[in-house]
């Protein structure tokens, strides 16, 4: 199966989005302490407010890989993806 | 063509950059360890076929076969994952365009796995691993890499397809 967002594509990046709730399904670009920018989709936003997200891949990092993270450290919501030509 | 746009922005003046797919796009893949997997397969049913002619089948012997079995089913996994990865995640549009036989050889290996993993049966095994070679070719070949064949130095002997990086 293809990546959704595949090595070398273009992404446009909303960071004024992220004054609206964060729901499940989104795509966020994350600044983690540990994995650096990361885009994953939110998997749940649990009942503290901390987003819990997943990758789109098999060999993704894990949701409890990736724990937690803070409305602080969400940089913005993914609104487009442009990919190179031999997708 | 926006992609065209954004890439030419991209050289001018470099874009951040953020992960995404896989996360550690490592670009490591090698079919050698499918190959390998089905070779396991066929060891796994040769110990099988010498514990059937075995006079006693104590508890021992049923251990063992279970013991057998598992790593079978376990090794046929592997290769249905391994090949899936490599069909999925490296090969790309140019070369699918120049190796048109490669879904169908890809479907031919699973349903091949099946089988192998179902029963005990050599012959069908061996011939997964051609399957599996044919596979290994077509993958180094789309890298430029040239192939031979060679029997594996260690059971069960069989014909492995190895890219000749010395070429």
């Amino acid at each position: 199966m293809a990546p959704f967002i595949p090595s070398e594509s273009y992404i446009i990046v909303a960071k004024w989005l992220i004054i609206f709730p964060i729901k499940k399904g989104q795509r966020l670009i994350i600044n983690h302490s540990k994995y650096g920018l990361i885009i994953k989709t939110v998997a749940v936003v649990d009942k503290n407010g901390f987003v819990w997200s997943r990758g789109e891949s098999k060999g993704s990092i894990t949701i409890e890989e990736i724990g937690p993270v803070e409305k602080r450290q969400i940089l913005g919501r993914v609104i487009s993806v442009f990919k190179p030509e031999v997708y | 063509m926006i992609y065209k746009i954004l890439n030419k922005l991209d050289s001018n003046k470099p874009f951040n950059q953020v992960s995404a797919h896989c996360d550690i796009p490592c670009k490591i893949y090698d079919p050698i360890s499918a190959q390998l997997a089905v070779l396991t397969m066929i060891r796994m049913v040769d110990l099988l076929n010498e514990l059937q002619r075995s006079v006693n089948f104590h508890l021992e012997q049923q251990a063992t076969f279970n013991r057998l079995v598992g790593e079978k089913e376990i090794h046929g996994k592997k290769v249905k994952e391994e090949i899936s990865i490599i069909w999925g995640d490296y090969f790309k549009h140019p070369q699918l365009e120049a190796y048109p036989e490669l879904h169908g050889l890809t479907h031919e290996i699973m349903l091949a796995t099946s089988f192998a993993k179902q029963h005990i049966n050599r012959d069908k095994t061996v011939l997964l691993l051609e399957k599996v070679n044919q596979f290994s070719e077509i993958f180094w070949r789309s890298k430029g890499i040239p192939v031979y064949r060679a029997k594996s130095p260690y059971p069960p002997s069989e014909v492995l397809v190895y890219p000749d990086l010395k070429a």
